[in-house]
């Protein structure tokens, strides 16, 4: 298993190590996920997962579920963050494909599935909570493929409640599907919005 | 194999824009990141059950069991094929000396 760390230095922002492959220290924090989704069921929804239903948690207790079905065939897709805290903070399976941009069929990453930890997407401030993951895994992704030579079109299906997420981002939905694009053109300004975010005199 | 990101500058100097400090905003206050297709209302639901009712590391011991054995057969597979291969390839030696 491939194993490639990135060091996502965010001056003024929180931290993340960018990590490719489904590692031991992945493995682990997976098992700490399902540790801590479980606790927050107990306390904050009376032991029944279906008051949850409908949150942001919910759904990325989902989402982590249907990547763990994919660990086996698909770990060497597995890419994902890890906070100042060594704590797993973002996971995602990505893959290459092809995608028609404008009648000619160009190569992309797709991002299957993306999930942040339980922690960074219930609603109550918990003592492990660190913003940013999301963004910095997006980051990790687009600076590989360019180490790597290869496309930084980025592909992915929004949940319709991530949708402005992704825009922010600087995604654009292609079909009205849910399926956004993250353009080379949009990769660049993206790599530089977050230079210019670390060197902004707004977190001195 | 470990890479650094080329380090930006050490002095704080960009202005940022009032529409990007709302949009960095936005980013914070939403970095809640979940994509891919999800399932249907009744599929989410009875994962989510089985989520409370499994014990994760026991789950994942079978499953991983499951893979192995997957993992065998083809190897098993392979190495056959690969004698067999080997095989024709030692009897055309001999027909052909």
């Amino acid at each position: 298993m491939i194993k490639l760390v990135y060091c996502l230095k965010k001056i003024g922002m929180n931290e993340f190590n960018y990590v490719i492959g489904a590692t031991r220290q992945v493995r682990d924090g997976l098992i700490f996920w399902d540790e801590k989704a479980k606790e927050y069921v107990d306390t904050y929804y009376q032991g029944d997962e279906q008051n949850a239903r409908g949150t942001r948690f919910y759904r990325g207790i989902i989402k982590t579920r249907i990547i763990l079905d994919s660990l086996f065939e698909k770990g060497e897709g597995f890419r994902s963050v890890f906070d100042d805290q060594n704590l797993l903070a973002s996971a995602c399976i990505i893959e290459e494909t092809s995608i028609f941009l404008e009648e000619e069929l160009v190569d992309c990453i797709e991002i299957e599935s993306i999930v942040n930890s339980p922690w960074n997407l219930i609603k109550y401030l918990v003592p492990e909570k660190r913003k940013g993951a999301a963004t910095a895994i997006i980051e990790g992704i687009i600076k590989e493929n360019r180490e790597k030579r290869l496309s930084r079109i980025l592909k992915l299906f929004a949940v319709p409640e991530e949708k402005n997420f992704y825009t922010d981002l600087g995604f654009e939905e292609t079909n009205g599907s849910g399926e956004m694009i993250l353009s080379e053109n949009q990769a660049s300004m993206f790599l530089l919005a977050l230079d210019q975010k670390r060197n902004s005199t707004a977190f001195d | 194999m470990s890479f650094e990101l080329p380090k930006t500058s050490q002095s704080k100097t960009y202005e940022p824009t009032p529409e990007q400090l709302a949009r960095w905003k936005r980013l914070d206050e939403n970095d809640g990141a979940i994509a891919g297709r999800m399932p249907s209302e009744e599929e989410q639901a009875r994962i989510a059950k089985e989520f409370m009712n499994t014990d994760f590391v026991a789950d994942q011991l079978e499953k991983v069991r499951i893979h192995k054995q997957k993992l065998l057969k083809k190897l098993e597979f392979a190495e056959e094929y690969e004698q067999q291969l080997i095989e024709k390839q030692q009897e055309r030696k001999q027909k052909q000396s």
